[in-house]
């Protein structure tokens, strides 16, 4: 009761955040993460798109990650790489929970017709073979950073826009909304204002496992070589030098931290949603006043 | 005197499959300044159908027929939805039963108390802050600064419900309509409650519709009350008329039914036998006969209309004994 009184309900989602120790263990691990990828061109010890040395060697006291096919430090390509997956990541991600957020809203709130053609459409998108509609645009455009995040981003967005109609259906049904109605309040009112705060909590959880989802398709495509291009690195195509069996098996520094560091964003991110999704669950906040 | 609102002939269909089924059914009663009328019936009589189609507040399905819902002479059904809104929460308010979803659980007390002054009455914040204040201070909340900085789940059932009632009352409507206002809450703060509306009635002259299938909050509250059964109103008296010299069968049954506390021990609690019919649209005539004590020799088997009982007690059935069914 006392922390119901001090603390307001951000307060409260904190608390019930910090109960998931590898949330927050986690929430660590991405922000050191997020830091080295921000902080790169600060930490990075070389240039990451220029040979600093000789080619494919070990990891060795001035290249601490070894150098790649071509000579490059790969600790300074890995840094370069995570700022690009990230960014990438994070604007496709951004891309698709706007269409998603406001397609959700206008269809949950009007209904009729305007529903019915954005739901058909919204089923349209999601039922073509995702990876192969990502491959064929990226075909047709030139690939590279930009139409990589166009790409995803207006691939992304069904869920989203499914998660907030739905949301949306119930919200308009509740009585702070007909309140609101019947103390004539007009519509673009209750439509941002009431009904979209509360949606903040689903949409964003949902947002970090697309964004999770962008990092690894992001990687998919760059690996298969319709992603960001070199000599721009990004965590997808480094990986592209463990396509041959030689450096996969002899050469593990060239493919293994960039790895690694795929597993960790994305494990981390989905980590923390988890987390999320629970803090925001009133349910637990009931279990909580206990 | 006029009457604030005055409703005709009101016909209310449903959308079911694919054609329409009639759930209100000429419905007509008035609410005059500054006077408390009562709407009761069983769940599924319309009541609530009947004020919420006041306000434009109907869900997708629902749509009025046919009728005329004057508001200070104007016919709200006419209206646009933004000629509407200049009536919602300024000059008529609602209230609602469900005291869980009645507020917004994202923003606190204050942000949605001064929403609506802010809006309609133009009101600075910090005034319509103070307002609020005093508002809540009116309703009976002792620590209203401190109310004002909560988020509704931090309150009880009674505390919302007396929020919901300032904010009702923020822009000084002059009709209040209260669904079922107090059905969620225990007896104690039930009674609290009508007696604070009881109380704002007569400081502010407004006047109130209230909906509710409790004959008790009726007694005590009501100057007038409408009975309605079946998508009809059956009778309509006031207070004192209707609930000792009931005309209609229904009625008569509805009061029987009400526990005493002076009962027998031994007395069985009486109930209406049958249940209401699940789709009445197409009845014609009495809509009770089935379940009415006087059956098939009713002579107001074939009745339609409201008969005029008394100055101001209007029935659709004056037929059965004189006293009361039993």
């Amino acid at each position: 009761m006392k922390s119901k009184e001090k603390g307001g309900k951000y307060r409260q989602i904190m608390k019930r955040f910090c109960r998931h120790r590898a949330a927050v263990v986690c929430l660590a691990i991405f922000t050191v993460l997020l830091l080295m990828a921000v902080l790169a061109p600060v930490i990075a010890p070389y240039e990451p798109t220029k040979p600093t040395g000789k080619f494919s060697q070990p990891p060795s006291p001035e290249h601490i990650l070894g150098t790649d096919k071509i000579g490059r430090d790969m600790y300074s390509r890995i840094l370069y790489a995570m700022r690009v997956s990230l960014l990438v990541g994070f604007l496709a991600t951004a891309i698709s929970t706007v269409i998603g957020v406001a397609l959700g809203l206008v269809s949950g709130y009007f209904g009729g017709a305007v529903d019915k053609a954005i739901m058909s459409f919204t089923d349209m998108v999601m039922s073509f073979p995702y990876i192969l509609l990502v491959l064929v645009a990226a075909a047709i455009f030139r690939p590279g950073m930009v139409s990589i995040v166009l790409i995803l981003g207006f691939v992304d967005w069904p869920g989203v826009a499914r998660l907030v109609r739905g949301n949306v259906l119930s919200l308009r049904e509740t009585n702070f909304v007909k309140s609101d109605i019947a103390a004539g309040m007009p519509r673009r009112f209750i439509l941002f204002s009431e009904i979209l705060p509360n949606t903040v909590a689903p949409v964003l959880v949902y947002a970090t496992s697309v964004f999770a989802l962008s990092i690894l398709d992001e990687a998919a495509l760059s690996f298969l070589g319709m992603g960001v291009q070199k000599p721009t690195p990004s965590l997808g195509n480094i990986l592209e030098g463990a396509e041959s069996l030689s450096v996969l098996t002899d050469k593990p520094w060239l493919w293994a931290p960039a790895g690694t560091v795929i597993i960790l964003l994305v494990v981390c991110i989905n980590f923390v949603g988890d987390a999320l999704r629970d803090a925001f669950d009133p349910r637990n906040a009931d279990a909580f006043k206990g | 005197m006029d009457a604030l609102l005055e409703i005709k002939n009101l016909n209310i269909a449903f959308r079911q499959g694919k054609g329409f089924s009639q759930v209100v059914s000429g419905a007509g009663f008035s609410v005059q300044p500054g006077e408390i009328v009562s709407l009761v019936g069983e769940s599924g009589s319309g009541k609530s159908i009947t004020a919420l189609s006041i306000l434009g507040l109907l869900s997708r399905q629902g749509k009025v027929t046919g009728g005329e819902i004057l508001f200070e002479g104007k016919n709200l059904l006419t209206l646009s939805e933004q000629e509407l809104d200049q009536v919602r929460g300024r000059k008529i308010a609602m209230i609602f039963q469900d005291i869980m979803y009645s507020l917004n659980p994202v923003f606190t007390i204050g942000s949605q108390m001064t929403e609506g002054m802010r809006r309609h009455l133009g009101y600075a914040k910090e005034k319509a802050w103070q307002e609020g204040v005093r508002l809540l201070q009116r309703t009976g909340i002792r620590d209203a600064e401190r109310v004002m900085k909560k988020y509704p789940h931090m309150l009880s059932g009674g505390m919302r419900q007396r929020v919901m009632i300032a904010m009702a009352l923020s822009c000084q409507p002059r009709l209040l309509i209260a669904d079922e206002p107090t059905t969620a809450l225990d007896v104690t703060i039930q009674y609290q409650i009508m007696q604070l509306l009881r109380s704002l009635r007569d400081e502010t002259g407004m006047s109130i519709l209230l909906i509710t299938h409790d004959i008790g909050v009726v007694a005590e509250m009501a100057d007038r009350v409408v009975v309605m059964y079946a998508g009809q109103c059956v009778e309509e008296a006031d207070t004192k008329t209707l609930l000792s010299h009931p005309a209609h069968a229904y009625t008569k049954a509805l009061l029987q039914a009400v526990p005493g506390l002076h009962d027998e021990r031994s007395r069985r609690l009486y109930s209406i036998p049958g249940f209401v019919p699940q789709v009445y649209g197409d009845l014609t005539g009495c809509r009770f006969a089935s379940r009415c004590p006087f059956g098939e020799s009713c002579p107001g088997r074939n009745n339609e209309q409201m008969l005029l009982c008394a100055p101001g007690h209007l029935s659709r059935c004056v037929w059965g004994e004189g006293g009361g069914a039993a």
